[in-house]
């Protein structure tokens, strides 16, 4: 290795490999060196069949630059020796990177540093063979990070599910509060003010529907609105107070301008409420809100996992597709692209009949909503769907050779399900 | 100077048969190849050297077409011959 071969070692070598003694070798190589010098010198070619051509080339005039002065001068024109050896020759000294091949480059393609290293090349190389077997390998783990994927979004979908069903319950438990205690009111109206029966309904009518709203917007607001919130209410429960006096003494006219003004006060209080939550719905995002901001909120931030959704299973599609339309996939689905929302006896299949005209599609819509459906079969209620525009999977009802691949895929997503 | 020009000579100097000349020359060659793709260094007095260099990849553009093509690294066998018989060369008009 790197080693420096002088004449005699090159003797000791040729006698070797020649299977002669050190004396002809020598004789040899000194009659060669001398043939090659001479016919060198005198610049003509020298052709040896084994090794390769000498041969002096004329090198023509050229201008130079004196690297010290800065002076530019001229190379006369000259003789240079060259030396070109034979093909087995080549090959066999260039074995080690044999595996090279010249490539023609991409036009785009960005200059690269010419002066990169070895290890980059052989990547570059391998990359076109090895990225296809590399997909095909990589494919069933995908599927299996998807389905994983899925799994934990379902698991997140029924978590909020089951939140919302709690803020459901607590209204309505809110709601069952309010209407016991409204009742209550009422049975002692009953009670009191037997002689006006007749008008009570009446007022149970215009007066239940506003209190559970006042009740609710009292205890989700904030605290600087809890003030105003319960000065109302003091307000109004001084009104009920007075109603009683005045049913107690059964003034007709004193209970019914009562409960008049009650019912007035409690429709402005739960005008003015609503118009402040409508006016400043984004700042009351508390986790203690009422179940209205909850539920209005919720609506929001489904939207925008909705959003996230898409843009998740775009990016999905797209890096499936091409990289270089991503950007216009995005924009074509984000403008395009609709949702719907499962609820009972709503399938994917009727999705399909009612958005495309034929029901076998609708392992599109699956495909397009991977990460929120993990079985198809069994989709929990309310969830929202991403309905793909058909065009982006060549969707048309009345094109055969679009259903039977649509059949084929739900049949793979079945055999897939059944695993 | 061909190739069979130099055997004749060869064998007229050193006075023996064809084959053991033809013979002598390719296993020459083998000793050269062989340590040279070792990267070796051969050194023959009053002729040159033989060596094995390393060529970086390079692009090289086609001038007529002007497609860029990427030529990958090589060691190429190089011969360098000794001063006397560069210069020789040089004052040859």
């Amino acid at each position: 290795m790197n080693q420096k071969i002088n004449f005699p070692e090159l003797i000791d070598l040729m006698a070797h490999k020649q299977q002669c003694s050190k004396r002809d070798a020598e004789r040899f190589l000194r009659e060669l060196m001398a043939i090659m010098t001479d016919v060198i010198s005198e610049g003509e070619t020298l052709k040896i069949n084994s090794l390769g051509t000498f041969k002096s080339v004329w090198v023509e005039d050229r201008a130079s630059v004196n690297v010290q002065t800065g002076e530019s001068n001229i190379i006369p024109g000259h003789y240079k020796l060259t030396f070109t050896p034979v093909k087995q020759v080549r090959d066999a000294i260039n074995e080690p990177f044999s595996c090279f091949m010249v490539e023609v480059l991409p036009d785009e393609a960005p200059i690269l540093n010419t002066g990169g290293d070895v290890v980059n090349e052989t990547t570059d190389d391998a990359s076109p063979a090895d990225v296809d077997t590399l997909q095909e390998d990589a494919m069933p783990v995908v599927q299996d990070e998807k389905v994983t994927d899925e799994n934990t979004h379902s698991m997140g979908d029924n978590a909020r599910g089951s939140a919302t069903h709690e803020r459901d319950e607590k209204v309505t438990d809110e709601n069952a509060a309010t209407s016991d205690v409204t009742g209550h009111d009422d049975n002692k109206i009953v009670e009191e003010g037997g002689v006006l029966q007749p008008l009570i309904p009446q007022i149970d009518d215009e007066t239940e529907p506003a209190q559970p709203h006042l009740k609710l917007e009292e205890d989700g607001n904030e605290d600087d609105n809890a003030n105003d919130g319960d000065g109302d209410s003091e307000e109004s429960s001084d009104e009920v107070n007075e109603q009683k006096k005045k049913i107690s003494r059964t003034y007709r006219h004193g209970l019914l301008t009562g409960i008049v003004l009650a019912t007035t006060v409690c429709a402005l209080v739960v005008l003015s409420f609503y118009l402040y939550l409508t006016r400043y719905n984004e700042h009351v995002p508390d986790d203690g809100s009422i179940a209205l901001v909850a539920d209005t909120v919720d609506v929001v931030s489904e939207q925008v996992d909705t959003i996230t959704m898409k843009q998740d299973t775009i990016q999905v599609d797209s890096i499936n597709v091409q990289p270089q339309s991503v950007a216009e996939d995005i924009v074509a689905t984000v403008q395009t692209s609709q949702t719907d929302t499962i609820r009972s006896g709503v399938f994917l299949t009727s999705m399909s009949l009612r958005h495309y005209g034929h029901k076998a599609f609708w392992v599109y819509i699956y495909e397009e909503n991977k990460n929120i459906i993990s079985n198809p079969d069994l989709i929990p209620v309310g969830t929202v769907v991403v309905i793909p525009p058909p065009e982006k999977y060549g969707i048309s009802p009345s094109d055969t050779v679009s259903i039977n691949k649509a059949l084929t895929i739900a049949d793979e997503i079945k055999a897939q399900q059944k695993r | 100077m061909e190739h069979k020009e130099l055997v004749s000579e060869l064998q007229q100097r050193l006075r023996c048969d064809k084959e053991m000349v033809e013979s002598m020359l390719e296993n020459f060659s083998r000793i050269v190849t062989e340590r040279c793709s070792q990267m070796d260094v051969i050194v023959v007095q009053g002729l040159g050297t033989f060596e094995a260099r390393k060529k970086m990849e390079r692009i090289s553009v086609n001038p007529t077409t002007g497609k860029r093509m990427l030529i990958p690294p090589k060691i190429v066998l190089v011969f360098k011959p000794n001063n006397a018989i560069k210069s020789r060369l040089k004052d040859k008009k």
